[in-house]
């Protein structure tokens, strides 16, 4: 919470001149019903033309000064609150980018994603319906129990016994909401979840013809959460009459009160000073209601705030070594190295020991768990080996910049990463000032060129989030394309062809071999035929190095590869 | 794609209350209730006026009487009962609309959305963000749904509220009234002007916020490439462009929208000013009474409150206005046609024609041209090609979630274009490099093609695709939820439970578009088996990269560029050392 208001410090200075304006407003506001009445009791009754005539310029004079310094104060306020959420938002996303990848792990992308985008919104709403009615509230509140009270002891203590019980009955019906908001959130995420399962398995549901299933389950679902909309908003919705019902009931016990008092002779309570104070209580009660629906919010606002408070306070990535400007040869030695995650009781792998040679190229086979992504994530800094080192050069990693490492390594991960913006924009990424013939040359080696010549705009074409708008293969064929450009003195491919059909595959390493010589190559695959030709091929299984060697060496003395062999052949040679 | 029809407000406004017919009933209570409690607002502030009255005649020492507190709580004991009564009425209605809105209404169009995707082509699945309509069916339905209670709550109480104040007013006297009367257009006109300024950053205000909230998926998403890439600085540059285009729109849209509330309050203190002024006048020179003058310049004070209610629910309104139009866009769209020949009763054999089939996705670049092919039931085809080439395409047509341009597809000699989807699809089985689960137990999710199926026959598919082991060990065995988005299973263990499926629903005809791409190598020997079951007898589509698994197909299809280049059995494509030699040599050849 502090952190996140520490936010709030460099606009002290504009927070003191809303504040300023403000009061002068709200004055202003409190000023207009006395002038009114005034005009109507001393000038009209009277028929004093010139008492009108003064109090109506004394009236203009006050709406005019009410007019420009609300605005300037909402001017402020709003820019306050603009700027806070904008420095929030950077805040959060900054922070983000530099928590360790374990960290980002025990929080889970989709919940850094929410966040930072509908948490930080949240907060921000809140924020301005501060700045909005709350900033106001104690001026009112202190102004009108002020005037009040100059006007009678008693009768203005009514008001004080009223704002209690009002906000008693605000907070029980706040309790009340809470769980409701919650579980109807729920309901709507659920409609939700099944809506997007059913969009995204529209091919399966169609060809078991259960589209009236689907619906069915749907509409179950919107049926339940509108069963809960309608609670929480019912709960919601008693807050206004309840209030105001209160509110009433004081005007109606002062006007009984002040008249006995008046009758009996006990102060010198005149009519227009109850008049005057019924106003009073109104402009009080408005200012309590405000606060009470402002009130109800805060529980809303802690569990945002809580949230991002677990963002801010994540310690992030300890990278204090400087970045030098070392160029890598391209040798790369695992020296027993071992890594498990945090709270895992297995290794993810354990005392891994090759090395490679510049210029090799060494391909890492094995299944689906047998620790080959994890050799990535050690060789770029994701992640520390638990044990034993990695080593560049013969200079460990621990002694490394992440940036140094980062830098020497061409990589394109599973999942291949596309970046809104245009294809040319995320080709750049490996080399920003490289210039238009590097780019076609980068996308010819990738298999890519063709493809972008049969779009209009070629390399100029937008691509959306995540490259939505590309296939699988293309996706991967575009990240490769930004690999091959940045040329680093080490490759690695983890998974890289899987979308592509050997054809193409087999033409695209043929290229790249050429454009990369001399430069080491890892590539990490599930295919035995695009590790067979390597120089090395290293086979993991169970998160273990089993053996490594020449493919007609293993094809004779490995078992486990053997297997893979034939599987994937049909067993020819 | 959705696009929306830009149709003028009133249009948008008329269809929302059409399409609120079902509640009409119910909404014109609400409106008696609304109308209730405005009389109860009017009728108060007279008699809590009169109380005062009685006060000020008490204390001047005009009224004289023995029990002067008998006398106000006979007065204070109807004013708390209309207090109450007003209180309640507010309750009522409001528990009246919720009620209604959300139950007959949103609810209501929501289902209809569900139930209208039932009916759209599997392109427009294809073409649309999911976001793009799970926002239509909650965000925009909830817009519209606050729309109503702003729409009966705060426009038809404000409205009717200025209508009977002004003919109240009328009857007092019509110059005085005309004056507070000039003042109301020009405070609505100002309200709506600024209302629509502010618009327009709002609008700004969202784009930027999309923009910027797809910037921090998309970052947190591709975290270990903006690493690998030492992106982080541009990474953070983007961001804070649009960060600070967002903070400038926000700060334009809420300021301009906070200053529609002040200029009222000014305009009405204006024509409060003027009314008194004129009032004076009035009494002085034409001799009009002071009660009138009073009563007219107390209704000019109540037109503030009714005004500011207007120019909020304005807002509210045109928000919804938007959101109709999204959400009608989606309503309005275009319906698949139902064909509804059949099969006929004859078991369907599974002889597959294809005759002159042209096809597209973008009409500007043709992906099928002059398709032919001619399979017997029975057969097992294999579609061989580079990506891209138009395999998956041919499922799409099989299945008709696609139809094509011209030419046919027959099976059995009927034309599936004329039979209905429904009936088509029936015949298919269906194994998907794309696994897709649903929320539920694991036994539901294979028995998802013959909801019939015992809990033997269950276990009796799950063995034959080797997935039944792995089943035993998660939690809760066959009734473990899983879901499209569970951890707990690889994409290898999905892939078999589809299969299982498949097995499980047992159709004439099989579709198998990469069916084993996320097993484990050595798995996929073992499952090898429950395939070769799954395919006995049935006309078979293989798609599938690694060519191991098509060696043994009746018939290889060789397609590039959406043309069949070469058929025929492997042996007789490898002798002919064409382009199918040419793949096929090209995976050893890395």
């Amino acid at each position: 919470m502090k952190k996140i208001f520490k936010n709030l410090l460099p606009y002290k200075g504009r927070i003191m001149v809303a504040l300023l304006f403000m009061t002068v407003a709200t004055v202003c506001d409190l000023m207009l019903p006395t002038i009114m009445s005034n005009i109507v009791d001393k000038g009209i009754h009277l028929s004093d033309m010139e008492y009108i005539k003064t109090n109506c310029l004394n009236m203009f004079i006050v709406s005019v000064v009410g007019l420009l310094t609300v605005l300037v104060g909402r001017k402020y306020t709003s820019e306050i609150v603009a700027g806070f959420c904008c420095d929030l938002r950077k805040m959060v996303f900054a922070k983000v980018n530099t928590m360790t990848f374990s960290e980002i792990n025990e929080i889970g992308t989709a919940a850094l994603i929410t966040r930072s985008t509908h948490d930080t919104e949240t907060l921000g709403w809140i924020a301005s319906i501060f700045c909005g009615s709350v900033i106001t509230i104690p001026v009112l509140f202190i102004g009108g129990v002020f005037l009040s009270f100059r006007k009678d002891v008693l009768l203005s203590l009514i008001l004080l016994l009223f704002i209690p019980i009002v906000f008693a009955v605000v907070i029980a019906v706040g309790r009340k909401i809470e769980p409701l908001w919650q579980i109807s959130d729920e309901y709507i995420d659920k409609q939700n979840d099944i809506m997007r399962e059913r969009l995204r398995g529209i091919r399966v549901i169609r060809a078991f013809d259960k589209e009236a299933h689907e619906h069915d389950r749907i509409a179950k679902a919107t049926k339940t959460m509108a069963e809960y909309i309608i609670k929480s908003n019912v709960s919601m919705g008693v807050i206004s009459p309840l209030t105001l019902f209160l509110l009433n009931l004081s005007v109606v016990l002062i006007v009984y009160i002040g008249a006995a008092r008046m009758e009996n002779g006990i102060s010198a309570v005149s009519a227009g000073d109850i008049f005057a104070i019924i106003q009073y209580v109104t402009l009080v009660m408005t200012s309590i209601m405000n606060a009470a629906f402002v009130i109800v919010m805060i529980p809303h606002a802690k569990v945002a705030a809580n949230r991002i408070g677990e963002v801010i306070s994540a310690e992030g990535i300890d990278d204090k070594i400087p970045e030098e400007p070392l160029e890598f040869s391209g040798d790369i030695v695992f020296d027993h190295a071992t890594f498990k995650y945090d709270g895992a009781t297995e290794p993810a792998v354990s005392d891994i020991s090759f090395h490679i040679t510049p210029g090799q190229k060494v391909s890492v086979i094995g299944g689906t768990g047998s620790g080959k992504s994890t050799l990535v994530s050690l060789m770029l800094c994701f992640r520390m080996p638990t044990e034993g080192r990695v080593i560049y050069d013969g200079r460990p990693t621990t002694e490394l910049s992440h940036k140094t490492v980062r830098r020497n390594i061409s990589c394109v991960l599973q999942n291949s990463s596309i970046y809104s913006g245009t294809i040319k924009d995320n080709i750049l990424m490996g080399k920003p000032d490289a210039d238009n013939s590097e780019i076609l040359e980068a996308a010819e080696i990738a298999e890519f060129s063709d493809f972008v010549k049969s779009l209009d705009d070629g390399f100029e074409h937008e691509l959306n989030q995540s490259g939505k708008n590309l296939s699988g293969g293309q996706k991967q064929r575009l990240s490769i394309a930004r690999a091959i450009i940045k040329n680093a003195p080490i490759y690695i491919f983890d998974d890289s062809f899987s979308a592509l059909d050997f054809l193409t595959e087999s033409k695209l390493r043929t290229k790249l071999s050429e454009k990369a010589k001399g430069k080491t190559q890892i590539i990490i695959t599930q295919r035995v035929t695009s590790a067979m030709n390597s120089d090395v091929i290293l086979v993991m299984d169970n998160g273990k190095l089993v053996d490594s060697g020449k493919h007609s060496e293993l094809l004779e003395r490995c078992k486990i590869y053997r297997e893979i062999y034939a599987s994937q052949t049909g067993g020819a040679k | 794609m959705i696009t929306e029809k830009k149709q003028s407000r009133a249009k948008a406004l008329l269809r929302i209350f059409k399409e609120a017919k079902p509640i009409w009933g119910w909404l014109a209570l609400s409106c008696f209730l609304c109308l209730l409690s405005i009389v109860f607002t009017v009728v108060s502030p007279k008699m809590l006026g009169n109380l005062v009255q009685l006060l000020y005649d008490f204390w001047a020492g005009d009224l004289v009487t023995d029990d002067f507190a008998g006398m106000i709580l006979s007065g204070i004991i109807p004013l708390a009962v209309i207090y109450l009564l007003l209180s309640l009425v507010r309750l009522c209605n409001m528990y009246l609309l919720n009620n209604v809105v959300s139950r007959y209404f949103t609810c209501n169009i929501r289902i209809r959305i569900s139930e209208k995707i039932k009916h759209l082509p599997v392109k427009f699945v294809d073409c649309t963000p999911v976001g793009e309509i799970l926002r239509r069916m909650t965000d925009d339905v909830s817009h519209m749904g606050t729309s109503i209670h702003t729409m009966i709550e705060t426009l038809s109480t404000g409205f009717l509220q200025i209508l009977v104040i002004t003919v109240v007013m009328f009857f007092e006297d019509w110059r005085l009234s005309v004056a507070v009367l000039v003042i109301t257009p020009i405070s609505v006109y100002l309200s709506s002007k600024i209302s629509a300024m502010s618009e327009k950053y709002f609008h700004e205000m969202f784009t930027e916020s999309g923009k910027l909230n797809s910037i921090v998926e998309e970052s947190y998403t591709n975290y270990a490439t903006t690493k690998a890439y030492n992106w982080e600085t541009e990474t953070l540059r983007r961001h804070e462009e649009i960060n600070i285009r967002q903070r400038n729109a926000e700060y334009k849209a809420t300021f301009i929208s906070s200053a529609v509330r002040p200029c009222i309050t000014f305009t009405n203190s204006l024509a409060y000013i003027a009314v008194n002024l004129l009032g004076g006048w009035l009494i002085l020179n034409e001799g009009v009474s002071v009660g009138t003058i009073v009563t007219i310049v107390l209704f000019a004070k109540q037109i503030a409150a009714p005004l500011e209610q207007i120019a909020e629910g304005l807002g509210d309104v045109q928000r919804a206005i938007t959101s109709s139009e999204r959400v009608f866009a989606l309503l309005d769209l275009e319906e698949e046609k139902t064909d509804d020949k059949s099969f006929g009763n004859e078991p369907v054999l599974g002889d597959v024609k294809f005759e002159n089939v042209d096809f597209s996705y973008d009409e500007s670049k043709p992906l099928i041209k002059d398709l032919n092919l001619d399979i017997k039931h029975g057969q097992n085809v294999a579609i061989v090609g580079p990506t891209g080439a138009g395999k998956t395409t041919i499922v799409n047509l099989l299945m008709r979630f696609y139809d094509s341009q011209s030419g046919k597809i027959t099976i059995d000699g009927h034309d599936i274009a004329e039979i209905s989807r429904e009936e088509v699809r029936g015949l298919f089985g269906m194994v998907l490099q794309d696994t897709w689960l649903f929320g539920g137990t694991v036994a539901e999710n294979i028995a998802y093609g013959k909801p019939d199926a015992t809990r033997a026959e269950i276990i009796t598919a799950c063995d034959e695709a080797y997935c039944d082991h792995f089943i035993r060990t998660l939690p809760q065995g066959y009734d473990t939820v899983i879901g499209d988005d569970t951890t707990n299973i690889s994409g290898g263990q999905k892939q078999l439970l589809t299969i299982a499926r498949a097995l499980l629903a047992n159709h004439r005809l099989l579709i198998l578009d990469e069916a084993t791409s996320n097993v484990d190598t050595r798995t996929e020997i073992l499952i090898q088996k429950a395939m070769d079951k799954l395919m006995a007898g049935k006309t078979c589509f293989v798609i599938a990269h690694r060519l191991s698994t098509i060696v043994d197909s009746d018939l290889i299809l060789v397609i590039n560029d959406g043309k069949i280049v070469e058929t025929g059995r492997h042996d007789e494509l490898l002798a002919q050392k064409g382009f199918y030699y040419e793949i096929y040599n090209s995976q050893y050849a890395v």
